[in-house]
């Protein structure tokens, strides 16, 4: 018989190989599996903790004052849960504090669905008041859920910037029997409250121009690391005359396509690991030549504006292909490429 | 014909009702006129800023780069505002606080009322923005009787006391005929004490710190003995720190335990 | 720094920005000291939120960190849970305790968290000019309650009473008063060491004046302060009665 692994469970078990210490979540589909089974594990290992909150607000400020005190700690939610992420997200922008949340997207607005969607992009990219700056990474398989979990956790800490892995339901809750090969060194992590030298922080500027200083300093830290921390994935681009942008179970969806019809229909995929720092450098480079790029996506216009940007400037057709809170087969998909290539 | 004024002073000393008593009263000689603070989270103990613009155009934004009239009431306040004054800036500022050659560096064109001076006289320091209020709006010949019905509109139940009415009232017209000075400046008398007071006698010994204390009076309605009382020296906040009768004080800690800026004791000897 | 600051005080920090006459300046002159006497000043980490108490970020040579509104409970909770060695500290006011804040404070006086909550209760938000909170009592005028707080709205919120009807044996539950510093110090001395000794919860509320949004002189302030005590009752409302592992 073989192992499965499902996605929430592939999280929990990057999260103990990086030596995180405490979670701190609310019961919430898809990502509920996690908390249990973290839970499951403080309870037979006794190393780590945990508490069950009164709501994400309080998860993730819980977060903000644990990673104070040098220990890694993460939450992790879903939808309407994600939505009360973004006050203590905000505060972990502006204080630099190495926040991991890891986001199980659902269909919204509002209860929506449970299962899945790509819909929550811009809330987990861009949903601070303010300039804050987060790494926002999305994972396609449950492999990816594992790595790019540790990856979280290296990221925050190495970097100083809240970071969000964003997977789906049907990813959290789909099992797989492929080996994960896991990771044996924990990320390091230091102390912000220092006893020695104690530090008075705060969030709250009286005057627009030192206000303006402090985000400034932020920005050039967010400059001189993004493009160490933007990654991207090409798949068959070189040899293509059309381009799938496309991330998460989606890209997946799409990279099954290529292995069908790649060589008949000349398409290719350029998948962002990343979706901020979006890999602009490496999307540029991919599309010079194409036809044609598909932006696909299970949202409206939330992965293709930010690709817009990033192509801004330059002279190419680009198609959107969305299906907000739905999934696509990759069949669906060469039946709508094809469609638009007539 | 625009006007953009910019004042500056500390929080507390009515900078904003001088502000838009002006905005208020300008339309009896403007079009148009706008008001903004400029604020921070602190209520009190930061400087107090206001963008006045009193234009026959229409304004669209409320603040600008250059100010061409600062009213400036507290030193303190100077390095915030320095980005908004150049050579065509005309400066007034408070003589009976501030000595000009604060602003020897800006080659800007300064004039000066010791308006804190004149409230001191009149009896109420707290008029003195009254007296700023009147000389402002005669500089950009707004009307005086509209200026006052703003006053009194703006100040409205502060004015309910017959007393408090006069001083106001002789506050503005005080500051209406005042001459503003261009050379021969008043003293700067009305300084803040920034020593330590320290006063010994009848077996006790009281400290006092000008530096800390903000004028709050917690410390003399705690006294037993009335030992404590207002007295006319400045501290840095611009109100006025006690004075001890060590005669009648009989050492009992009350001020030292209620003071919330930790700025009087009183010890036996 | 002279002799009448707490050694525990930020020299860079004098003069306070809170108000002449600020009750939140006695509750930390206070506090300060009860850190000087118990020695904590290295492990104490100090939370603040949004609001007056924010004017505290740097009152304190101590580990500081201010929060966001409501949220300053959560965060000393998840701090205290990595460094259960310190002693953490959450300095909070009326309007950011019992209005925003109060989900979280229920629900961390239920799990037993051992963390220190200091509320200090002016009946007023008072920061952004004086609007009514969950304290303002019947009848007060302020800025949102122009004809004074309107009796369907409720009396104040009776909130140490509130946190103790919650049933846990193990916390401290007290209200003092700036009426009465000496009674202040014992008071906080004692929701520090039910966090130290019994590792369990303790929430302190202060009885506090607002001079500037009261619009109250020195004499009038304390006055007020009286009456308030009338309807909030200062005392221990509940402790544990023998030392808790």
């Amino acid at each position: 018989m073989r192992n499965h692994i499902t996605g929430n469970e592939a999280v929990v078990l990057a999260a103990i190989d990086a030596g995180a210490k405490l979670m701190f979540g609310y019961p919430i589909t898809p990502a509920t599996e996690i908390l249990e089974g973290w839970i499951k594990y403080a309870n037979e290992s006794k190393k780590v903790g945990y508490i069950q909150t009164e709501d994400e607000i309080a998860a993730g400020f819980c977060v903000n004052g644990a990673v104070l005190a040098g220990k890694i700690a993460f939450t992790a939610s879903a939808g309407p849960g994600h939505i009360l992420l973004q006050d203590s997200l905000s505060m972990a922008e502006n204080m630099r504090l190495p926040y991991v949340a890891i986001v199980m997207q659902r269909g919204g607005p509002s209860t929506g669905t449970v299962n899945f969607s790509q819909q929550e992009v811009n809330l987990a990219a861009f949903g601070g008041n303010g300039d804050g700056y987060r790494v926002v990474y999305s994972a396609s398989s449950v492999r990816e859920l594992y790595d790019l979990t540790y990856k979280s956790f290296q990221t925050a800490w190495k970097y100083r910037f809240p970071t969000i892995l964003l997977g789906d339901g049907y990813l959290a809750k789909m099992s797989t029997d492929l080996a994960i090969p896991r990771k044996n060194k924990t990320v390091s992590a230091t102390k912000i409250f220092d006893t020695e030298h104690p530090v008075n922080l705060r969030n709250c500027f009286s005057t627009e121009e030192s206000f303006g200083e402090y985000l400034s300093d932020h920005e050039a830290a967010w400059r001189k690391f993004a493009p160490k921390i933007a990654e991207s994935e090409k798949f068959f681009v070189d040899e293509s005359k059309y381009l799938i942008v496309a991330h998460g179970l989606v890209a997946a969806a799409a990279k099954e396509t290529i292995v069908k019809y790649g060589k008949t229909d000349h398409i290719g995929l350029f998948r962002p690991i990343t979706l901020n720092p979006f890999d602009q450098v490496a999307l540029r480079d991919a599309v010079v030549g194409k036809k044609k790029i598909f932006v696909i996506e299970s949202a409206k216009n939330q992965l293709s504006h930010i690709v817009k940007y990033a192509l801004s400037g330059l002279k190419i057709e680009i198609i959107e292909i969305s299906k907000p809170a739905q999934g696509f087969t990759s069949e669906e998909i060469i039946t709508k490429i094809r469609k638009h290539n007539g | 014909m625009t006007k953009k004024i910019l004042f500056v002073g500390e929080g507390g000393q009515g900078i904003q009702t001088i502000a838009k008593t002006i905005a208020h009263a300008a339309d009896s000689h403007y079009q148009h006129s706008s008001y903004i603070p400029s604020f921070g989270v602190e209520q009190r103990g930061t400087p107090s800023i206001a963008f006045v613009i009193v234009s026959d155009e229409e304004i669209h934004y409320p603040r600008f780069e250059t100010a061409d009239i600062l009213v400036i009431l507290q030193p303190r306040g100077l390095n915030v505002v320095e980005q908004y004054i150049d050579k065509s800036t005309q400066i007034i500022f408070d003589s009976s606080i501030m000595e000009p050659s604060l602003f020897a560096k800006y080659r800007s064109d300064i004039s000066a009322i010791p308006a804190t001076a004149i409230a001191h006289h009149i009896g109420n320091p707290r008029v003195f923005n009254v007296v700023v209020t009147a000389v402002v709006a005669r500089m950009i010949e707004i009307d005086r009787i509209e200026t006052w019905k703003a006053i009194v509109l703006l100040l409205g139940s502060k004015l309910k006391d017959n007393s408090l009415l006069k001083q106001n009232e002789d506050a503005y017209h005080s500051g209406w005929q005042f001459e503003l000075e261009k050379s021969k400046f008043s003293p700067a008398d009305f300084q803040p004490e920034t020593r330590n007071i320290i006063k010994k006698g009848y077996g006790k010994k009281a400290i006092i710190m000008p530096a800390k204390c903000k004028g709050c009076n917690i410390c003399i309605s705690k006294c037993p003995v009335r030992a404590l009382s207002s007295s006319t020296t400045l501290n840095a906040f611009s109100t006025f720190i006690p004075e001890i009768d060590l005669e009648k004080c009989v050492a009992c800690g009350n001020c030292t335990q209620f003071c919330p800026d930790n700025a009087i004791s009183v010890t036996k000897e | 720094m002279d002799k009448l600051e707490p050694r525990c005080r930020k020299e860079a920090a004098i003069p306070h920005l809170f108000c002449p006459g600020c009750g939140h300046a006695l509750v930390l002159k206070t506090l300060g000291r009860v850190i000087d006497d118990m020695k904590i000043a290295r492990q104490t980490a100090f939370g603040i939120d949004i609001g007056c108490s924010l004017l505290a970020w740097n009152f304190f040579d101590i580990n500081t960190i201010q929060t966001h509104h409501g949220r300053t409970a959560p965060v000393m909770v998840g701090y205290k849970m990595a460094e259960p060695k310190s002693v953490a500290l959450a300095y909070v006011g009326d309007g950011a305790a019992y209005a925003i804040g109060l989900q979280s404070i229920i629900h961390t006086a239920l799990r037993n968290e051992p963390i220190t909550m200091i509320v200090v209760n002016n009946e007023n938000y008072a920061m952004t000019g004086g609007q009514m909170s969950p304290e303002t009592e019947t009848g007060v005028i302020t800025q949102t309650s122009p004809r004074g707080k309107d009796m369907n709205l409720g009396a104040g919120l009776k909130s140490p009473e509130l946190i103790s009807s919650l049933g846990n044996e193990k916390a401290f539950i007290a209200r003092g008063s700036v009426a009465n510093l000496v009674e202040l110090n014992k008071l906080i001395k004692k929701a520090i060491e039910n966090q130290t000794k019994n590792n369990s919860f303790s929430f302190l509320e202060v009885l506090s004046i607002c001079p500037t949004n009261w619009r109250t002189n020195a004499k009038d302030s304390f006055s007020r302060l009286e009456s308030m005590s009338k309807y909030y009752k200062t005392g221990i409302i509940s402790e544990t009665t023998k030392e808790v592992n």
